[in-house]
């Protein structure tokens, strides 16, 4: 006879938001992880409001938090069901409230309301931290979304390192993506890499930009795609490059997932130059489609990106502009695709659920 | 029970048609096209919209395939060809199909590439022939949530109070139909600041499909 | 002599103020920022702690601290800065930043600014083991709390050359207008300088922004000066602080503590206390009183005042808040920095200290 599966409650807070980036994409992505291992019971909750399954399910096929909400709200109009005591919670991003259970556990994604406090407005340092070292005290273990943030967390909070687990994420594309990728027009853009950058400062676009001025940049033949905004603080590096160095540079605005897997799907490599990252999956999306990374070497980048691309220190124009030639290289890039593939393939579905479900039954 | 039609074949080497399952004509169709000997030359997902299949009432008019061949058009051309369920390899149409000029299946600028993006509509006026489907859900699931589901999808935030009020008087008393609310809700200036990002029907993500 | 950093230093400073630099690369040598426009206290702190590594080992800056969590990115750390075992992270109190490995020090400069201390307050609230870990804290003798116990990382005293003392600054007579502070401003500001001499007693006030908003401070600051006011033995003194950009937010500083301090005092120039913009002279303080008194607080500023500065007075007075050092400490810093005649008052509220005939 099989002994019964451990019973774990996820709280799905972070899935009411309206728009899915960052952390409620990883929650949908944990979720599924644990239900793919079929080696956990799950149950589900907002602020011990236990939620049905079905209102979740539905939740995240649809990927927004529109139906969770009326979930939610039908659930409080009437007597609201508490969530069981007794099964561990687990948190997938900081715990929103006091809790007393006899067993939780909260995820950390990074800690730049601490380390770069310049980078939030202070009432977001202000909810991140106020609560963080209590929450770290009543939590039985504390998952780190990557060795960085684990280690940026037991620096400021050493105490806690016993607690301290890892759980990394992995990529999910949909399934139709590839077929729907064949299927599509042809993309002829010419030579160029796909950047991730906005006009954040710690994003780090000035660095590509600053080096569009050198010429070795020019020398490599290459474009650069960055998806997202544009902004008006990008606008003015612009002005100060030449119409030709201008014109290398081009910036998509929003786009849906498909036209970033296109766009991943036909770019030679990911530029990827932030100053900092809790986990930084742009990466992971880039190397499972065969695309070598050139990142910073700096916070999580060299055990996400690990041999399938190339770091270069991100405040200096002359490291990236020799490393951009070296990744520009269609002969690198060959030798570099097969590693960028096998890296992305350590990250999977059953990698972030184990140290969970080892949480979960008690390991 | 799937039904679908190879209509033609192209010059740059695609293969076009429609499949859909007709017990749920929302849900896209895998299929594969096959020569008569049983090679696979093209799969995929039966989901664009095509004008015709929706005044055929055809799945709403969202079951139209265009897929890449992985041998010459030509070659194509001159055999009977199988359109089948791509997990079940059930067969669903047998036949040939003539050959068409067009011109390159290709995009070269980043405007082109987002202008054909199958994740998003182009215009909300795609889902006219989704009335009955939207009356349905306003049946089922209420005004209110019809109202809030059309402002997340239309507009992409939640509905305030003063919308959610007039918009469901304006329901409830039939002075407007769901379809016309989010026509409504399309005309409007935050729409158009905002700029169309419609997910099409069969996709994740459209809130008035049943679960 | 052995010097504080011997292997070299890796200094970081809070990430706004090298918003405007371009870094050449993650980690620099200090010279690098010699052109860079970085304000005027956080360049003196820098100045400061560069001084206590020799000419000859490394003085580098890193950029950002927080890339270097481990592994390779910390592995290339260690590289660049070949031996180097001393990190001092300059705060102006809204983070400290750790470098896993080195020693890290701390130099809370500019923490007389107002805010800073909120900003340090904040942090220990929020993050108490991150400052559990410091190897050291320069100039101050600051005590910490976690989990009920009290922790004062060790503190060291630096000293660097005394600050390019303006040759003269102006005495002019303060002016207080509870009504319309403002108004007392611009008569101090319009009003000639004046060249006072010859008295038996001053009372040197150098005060930190951040002392001059404590209500106890204000009361104790305006009983001095309603007890000095029109005595023609006594003169006073007030150096305006560092921290507002310009000199009418400066002197609106003292005005303001005065009118908190509740004291009632006649409005228009005083004949007898006086502000400047800086520091005088010890020659000059000697030819304005036989007997000289220095009243400041725990957050001034000390690292650039002259030994002869110092010296010059024969009683010390800093105003300390309670709980905030730890108190031995604090006294042993404040005796080597003010010398053995330093009396700490900490600011009890209703503990007036009795004046000194």
């Amino acid at each position: 006879m099989s002994a019964a599966r451990p019973k774990l409650t996820v709280d799905v807070g972070p899935l009411l938001d309206d728009v899915w980036t960052g952390i409620p994409v990883f929650t949908r992505r944990l979720i599924r992880a644990l239900q793919i291992s079929e080696a956990v019971d799950l149950d589900f909750g907002c602020d011990l409001v236990r939620l049905p399954a079905a209102a979740v399910e539905r939740t995240l096929r649809q990927n927004a938090g529109a139906y969770l909400h009326e979930a939610l709200a039908s659930a409080l109009r009437a007597t609201p069901e508490r969530v069981d005591p007794d099964p561990p919670l687990l948190y997938p991003s900081n715990k929103a409230m006091r809790t007393h259970l006899r067993r939780e556990a909260s995820t950390v994604h990074d800690l730049s309301t601490l380390t770069m406090p310049e980078n939030h407005d202070a009432g977001n340092v202000a909810a991140h931290l106020d609560f963080l070292e209590e929450e770290l005290e009543t939590d039985e273990a504390v998952f780190c979304i990557s060795q960085a943030t684990r280690a940026a967390l037991v620096t400021a909070f050493p105490s806690v390192t016993a607690k301290t687990r890892l759980l990394p994420q992995y990529v999910d594309w949909p399934a139709d993506f590839q077929a729907m990728e064949r299927n599509a027009p042809r993309l002829k853009l010419g030579r160029y890499a796909i950047v991730v950058g906005t006009v954040e400062p710690r994003k780090n676009l000035g660095l590509l930009l600053r080096a569009l001025a050198l010429p070795e940049v020019e020398k490599s033949g290459l474009d650069f795609v960055v998806v997202g905004k544009r902004g008006w603080l990008v606008d003015a590096f612009l002005d100060s490059l030449t119409p030709q160095q201008r014109q290398r540079v081009r910036f998509t605005g929003f786009v849906t997932e498909f036209v970033k897997y296109r766009l991943i799907a036909n770019a030679e490599f990911l530029l990827f130059p932030s100053l900092y990252e809790g986990f930084g999956i742009p990466s992971l999306e880039a190397m499972s489609l065969g695309k070598p990374v050139l990142a910073s070497r700096s916070s999580s980048f060299p055990e996400v990106v690990g041999e399938g691309g190339l770091l270069f220190d991100p405040f200096s124009v002359e490291d990236f502009a020799q490393n951009l030639l070296e990744i520009a290289d269609p002969r690198r890039q060959r030798e570099l695709a097969p590693m960028a593939h096998a890296q992305n393939a350590r990250f999977t579905p059953a990698r972030m659920a184990a140290p969970v479900l080892a949480w979960a039954a008690g390991r | 029970m799937p039904r679908g039609h190879i209509d033609s074949l192209t010059a740059s080497g695609l293969v076009e048609g429609w499949a859909l399952d007709e017990a749920r004509p929302l849900a896209p169709l895998a299929v594969a096209v096959l020569t008569a000997s049983g090679a696979q030359i093209a799969d995929g997902y039966a989901h664009l919209w095509r004008e015709d299949l929706a005044q055929a009432g055809l799945g709403y008019g969202w079951c139209a395939f265009r897929l890449a061949l992985n041998v010459p058009a030509e070659a194509a051309s001159r055999q009977s060809l199988r359109l089948v369920e791509a997990g079940t390899r059930a067969v669903i149409f047998e036949g040939a199909a003539a050959l068409h000029d067009d011109g390159p299946h290709e995009i070269d600028d980043l405007d082109a590439l987002i202008g054909a993006d199958p994740t998003l509509m182009p215009s909300i006026e795609l889902l006219e022939s989704l009335a009955p489907l939207l009356d349905a859900f306003l049946a089922a699931q209420g005004v209110e949530a019809f109202v809030g589901a059309a402002y997340l999808y239309v507009l992409g935030r939640r509905v305030d109070p003063s919308g959610l009020a007039s918009f469901s008087r304006l329901l409830r008393s039939k002075r407007l139909t769901p379809y016309a609310m989010l026509l409504a809700l399309a005309e409007g200036p935050e729409f158009a600041e905002r700029g169309c990002r419609l997910v099409p029907p069969n996709r994740p993500g459209f809130p008035f499909v049943a679960a | 002599m052995t010097m504080l950093f011997e292997r070299g230093a890796l200094i970081s400073l809070p990430a706004r103020e090298l918003a405007l630099t371009t870094p050449p690369t993650s980690v620099f040598p200090l010279e690098a920022l010699e052109a860079a426009s970085l304000s005027p206290t956080p360049r003196d702190a820098l100045n400061l702690v560069a001084s206590c590594a020799p000419p000859d080992r490394p003085r580098l800056i890193v950029a950002r601290p927080e890339m270097f969590t481990h592994g390779a990115s910390l592995d290339w750390l260690n590289d660049a800065i070949g031996g180097v075992l001393d990190h001092v992270a300059l705060s102006d109190g809204e983070t400290v930043r750790l470098v896993p490995g080195l020693r890290n020090h701390v130099y809370f400069y500019g923490l007389g600014h107002s805010g800073h201390l909120d900003a340090l307050e904040r942090l220990e609230r929020r993050a108490p083991e991150l400052l559990t870990q410091l190897h050291s804290q320069v100039n101050t003798a600051l005590a910490f709390r976690w989990k009920g116990r009290r922790f004062a990382p060790l503190t060291q005293a630096i000293m660097g050359d005394p600050s390019a003392l303006d040759a003269a600054p102006e005495l002019r007579p303060l002016a207080v207008d509870r009504p319309s502070p403002e108004d007392g401003v611009a008569l101090a500001l319009a009003a000639p300088p004046a060249a006072p001499a010859g008295f038996e007693r001053l009372h040197y006030l150098r005060l930190s922004e951040s002392a001059l908003h404590d209500e106890t401070v204000a009361r104790r600051v305006t009983m001095l000066v309603a007890d000095a006011l029109g005595d023609p033995r006594r003169i006073v003194v007030w150096v305006l602080p560092v921290g507002a950009d310009h000199e009418a937010g400066r002197v609106g500083a003292l005005v303001q503590c005065l009118i908190a301090g509740g004291g009632r005092l006649p409005r228009g120039l005083m004949p007898n206390v006086f502000f400047a913009s800086a520091d005088l002279a010890a020659e000059r303080l000697a030819g304005l009183a036989a007997r000289r008194s220095l009243i400041t607080d725990d957050l001034a500023d000390f690292s650039r005042a002259a030994p002869e500065f110092l010296e010059a007075f024969a009683a010390v007075r800093v105003y300390a808040r309670p709980g905030r050092h730890m108190p031995a400490q604090f006294h042993e810093l404040m005796h080597m920095v003010y010398g053995p005649q330093t009396e700490i008052d900490w600011l009890r509220p209703g503990a007036e200290p009795a004046m000194r005939p």
